[in-house]
């Protein structure tokens, strides 16, 4: 099948083709320089800029995987979690594209397409049990083939947000994850003491915030230097990963999946990339990592995971909408 | 509790943060924009899920919205909850359509001098938040209008 995936949950424009699990196209609008491509000024406003972006995109996605609207199978765009408003843009598209071409839809969760995004030229072994850790979310999930159960998420901030705060607010600049790597090298990850949230209710949901607070404090009371500094980001780098990993190990020892997976903007990190080889190894896990360019917003994991699921009959149809959150608690109104 | 035009709390814990927030929920007509003022880790998210569960929201589904930028959640009541950390621009947060929402549930807002001057029409609270040395947060919450 050929698959045209949308996503537009957050900052990032993008759109891809997936044919048969291959990636035929995957544009994304931070990486491609529309000035050039079209010509023209692109507005720097979330809804407005979907908007605005979504049609040149898209038209560029078809082109760089050689096809036309025509050849297309099916359509999947992102259906939630994201901003209301950004998520309407893209799912309101593929929606009149898939009534104009009269071709399937599915809505698809952002959260498991990062999952996803880990298989792409691979074979997931299940039971596996998918972290997701990005600036927007921090979560886990059981997951059987297409089945997906969460079973622990942030409980404030996610772990790419903590991240960009204390880069932000020790001026270090954006996005904070990728800077505070690359100043943490060589740092000794031991300087800096961080304790981690540990809940009453023994819940093994994650928690930043309180990493986020310490740091902030820390950062208020020292004056750093360039080696005290290196010192305290590998402290801190140090603190998000163990707190990952210990979640991850806590999950495994309960769920006892035979695979692990992490994926989102985080999983980029190459500390909890080493961290996590060695503890799967160690656990004796099966563990996936996507590919560092399938690691950020992306519409290839969108249209990858769209095949499978419009391969196993799941649709949406023309009155379906995009929800913001990736669960909908007792009452609300559920996600279909 | 009582929140006249304007009260002064001393808060010396999360919990007690969420405390004021839920006293502050349950006298509120359903309508208002509670405009949240405090600095990084000064506890504004946790005033927000006080204020959820005043609103018979499970609060620790009330996550950090600074990459969405909004959440929506749904108790006795809506709860609009957003974070204007990432948006610089006041055209921006215009463009963010948060008028179509203004009437339809609580809306929090997060770095709410962001929005200070935005036409909107309703009910305005400030809830300012101050860390103390001690540590303890001092929680300012004032009606306008």
């Amino acid at each position: 099948m050929i698959i045209l995936g949308i996503e537009t949950s957050c900052d990032e424009t993008a759109a891809a083709v997936v044919k048969d699990g291959d990636i035929l196209s995957d544009i994304v609008r931070s990486q491609v320089n529309l000035f050039e491509e079209y010509g023209g000024v692109v507005p720097e406003i979330s809804s407005r800029r979907h908007l605005e972006l979504i049609h040149p995109i898209v038209k560029l996605s078809l082109k760089r995987a050689g096809i036309t609207l025509g050849n297309i199978d099916g359509i999947a765009a992102t259906k939630k979690p994201g901003l209301i408003g950004s998520l309407l843009v893209g799912y309101s598209y593929a929606k009149a594209l898939s009534y104009g071409l009269r071709k399937p839809l599915v809505g698809i969760d952002h959260l498991h397409a990062h999952i996803y995004s880990a298989e792409i030229g691979k074979k997931f072994q299940f039971p596996l049990l998918g972290l997701v850790v990005s600036g927007g979310h921090t979560a886990a999930f059981l997951v059987n083939d297409l089945d997906f159960k969460v079973v622990a998420r942030t409980r404030d901030d996610a772990a790419g947000e903590a991240f960009d705060k204390v880069a932000k607010k020790l001026g270090l600049g954006y996005p904070g994850g990728p800077v505070i790597e690359k100043l943490a090298d060589g740092g000794n990850s031991e300087a800096f003491n961080f304790s981690q949230a540990r809940f009453k209710d023994g819940s093994l949901d994650f928690s930043y915030s309180g990493l986020k607070s310490q740091a902030v404090r820390i950062s208020e009371r020292e004056n750093f230097n360039d080696e005290k500094l290196r010192d305290f980001l590998a402290s801190f780098q140090k603190a998000i990963v163990t707190q990952l990993l210990n979640r991850l190990d806590a999950l495994v020892k309960i769920y006892k999946p035979e695979a692990v997976s992490i994926t989102g903007g985080v999983s980029q990190n190459q500390h909890l990339r080493i961290s996590a080889e060695d503890y799967a190894r160690k656990a004796g896990l099966k563990l996936y990592l996507p590919e560092k360019k399938y690691c950020g917003d992306n519409a290839a994991m969108i249209a990858y995971l769209g095949e499978k699921m419009l391969g196993a009959g799941y649709k949406d149809d023309l009155f379906s909408t995009p929800f913001p959150r990736t669960m909908a608690s007792k009452g609300e109104k559920q996600f279909k | 509790m009582l929140l006249n035009m304007k009260n002064s709390f001393i808060s010396k814990s999360e919990e007690e943060t969420k405390e004021i927030a839920e006293a502050l929920a349950e006298g509120l007509r359903g309508d208002e924009v509670i405009l949240l003022y405090g600095s990084l880790a000064s506890g504004k998210t946790v005033f927000v899920k006080g204020l959820a569960r005043g609103m018979g929201i499970n609060e620790s589904l009330v996550s950090s919205p600074t990459f969405t930028i909004m959440n929506i959640y749904s108790g006795k009541g809506l709860l609009f909850h957003i974070d204007l950390y990432r948006v610089e621009d006041k055209k921006e947060i215009e463009l963010l359509g948060v008028e179509d929402f203004l009437g339809m549930g609580i809306v929090a807002v997060e770095w709410g001098e962001k929005a200070e001057g935005l036409p909107w029409s309703t009910r305005i609270i400030k809830v300012k938040i101050k860390e103390e040395e001690n540590g303890e947060r001092k929680i300012e919450i004032k009606r306008l209008n």
